[in-house]
């Protein structure tokens, strides 16, 4: 599938190295747009994906970054995997009795 | 490759290369400037009194439509649900639609989770074709609800809220300053120019989330 402009643009060596370097990326500072939003979780992922790349995490390869379904692919494989290691661990109690829902994935206990 | 080929492709390129430089431009403020008859305009971020006042106003336009009744007292605008009713009353179950468009996007996470495991170029490339079809359905499924509910009382009053929000915060550049276009609602309500409105909606909607299934599909 091909990529719109602003995925082109997000994934783009310029964007990221402001990004990296925690440069702006817009003029304005605050009372970010809806498609800054937008923007930003894309520049975000994009980030993500090609540490993943550069790292051979499984199911990554060189180019895939260009194909916006092989991303939203590949993050949602990501996220269901990280699920599915996550549950046994709260199926087995071994979670902080406090917290509940979505707080229970950030507050496993590890055992050192 | 032909010469003709090569031509559409260098086009394809130049296209590809201004819609890259508009996405720049789009996303560097919080405001979005366009020229249009030789005039410049902008549409801005609304302030936080603007969205009360948009909000103040769509609570009058709600009471103004709830209270509207027929010559026989029938009230004259209806909510979703009660159009949903009267469509299963003739044989059209937009219920069924909605479940469609949910069935479809289960089918779509399953082949996305097939494709995010393949390397084979065919068969992501089949997978990506079924998905795509399914993407289709789904927004063909949406414009059909769209469609159907225009008139109830959700889809005006968001409408209403799109309108009202432009009137307050498109503005024009006259003599170095940037002005409201329009001096009441009710100027901007009879503007010829469709086209001026059109632009400005369209810049609008990267400024505010203006995705109209969303509010439909609650």
């Amino acid at each position: 599938m091909k990529e719109s402009p602003l995925e082109k643009l997000a994934r783009s060596y310029e964007i990221r190295t402001l990004y990296n370097n925690k440069l702006p990326l817009f003029n304005n500072n605050k009372d970010f747009s809806y498609i800054q939003l937008v923007f930003l979780n894309m520049v975000e992922r994009y980030n993500q994906l090609i540490t993943d790349i550069a790292m051979g995490e499984e199911n990554t390869e060189e180019g895939m970054e260009e194909d916006p379904l092989r991303v939203e692919a590949y993050f949602l494989w990501k996220s269901k995997k990280f699920k599915d290691m996550v549950r046994p661990e709260i199926e087995n109690n071994n979670i902080d009795n406090n917290v509940k829902n979505d707080d229970v994935l950030y507050k496993i206990k590890f055992e050192g | 490759m032909s010469r003709k080929e090569e031509v559409k492709k260098a086009r394809e390129a130049i296209d590809f290369a201004l819609e890259l430089a508009k996405a720049k431009k789009v996303i560097k403020n919080n405001y979005i400037e366009f020229d249009y008859n030789g005039n410049k305009y902008r549409v801005r971020m609304p302030t936080l009194e603007e969205e009360e006042l948009v909000e103040k106003k769509k609570a009058l336009k709600l009471n103004k439509m709830l209270s509207e009744v027929d010559e026989e007292g029938n009230p004259v605008y209806l909510f979703k649900k009660q159009w949903n009713e009267l469509y299963k009353k003739r044989g059209i179950d937009l219920d069924e639609k909605e479940a469609r468009i949910d069935h479809l996007n289960i089918e779509i996470e399953t082949l996305l989770l097939e494709l995010a495991k393949t390397k084979d170029k065919p068969e992501i490339d089949r997978i990506e074709r079924e998905i795509m079809k399914r993407k289709q359905d789904i927004a063909e499924t949406i414009s059909y609800i769209l469609d159907k509910y225009q008139y109830c009382i959700e889809y005006i009053l968001f409408f209403f809220y799109k309108k009202y929000l432009l009137f307050l915060v498109l503005e024009k550049l006259e003599n170095k300053k940037w002005k409201r276009v329009y001096k009441t609602f009710e100027d901007m309500q009879k503007e010829q120019d469709t086209k001026l409105i059109a632009t400005a909606l369209e810049s609008l909607s990267y400024l505010v989330d203006l995705r109209m299934d969303n509010v439909i599909r609650t």
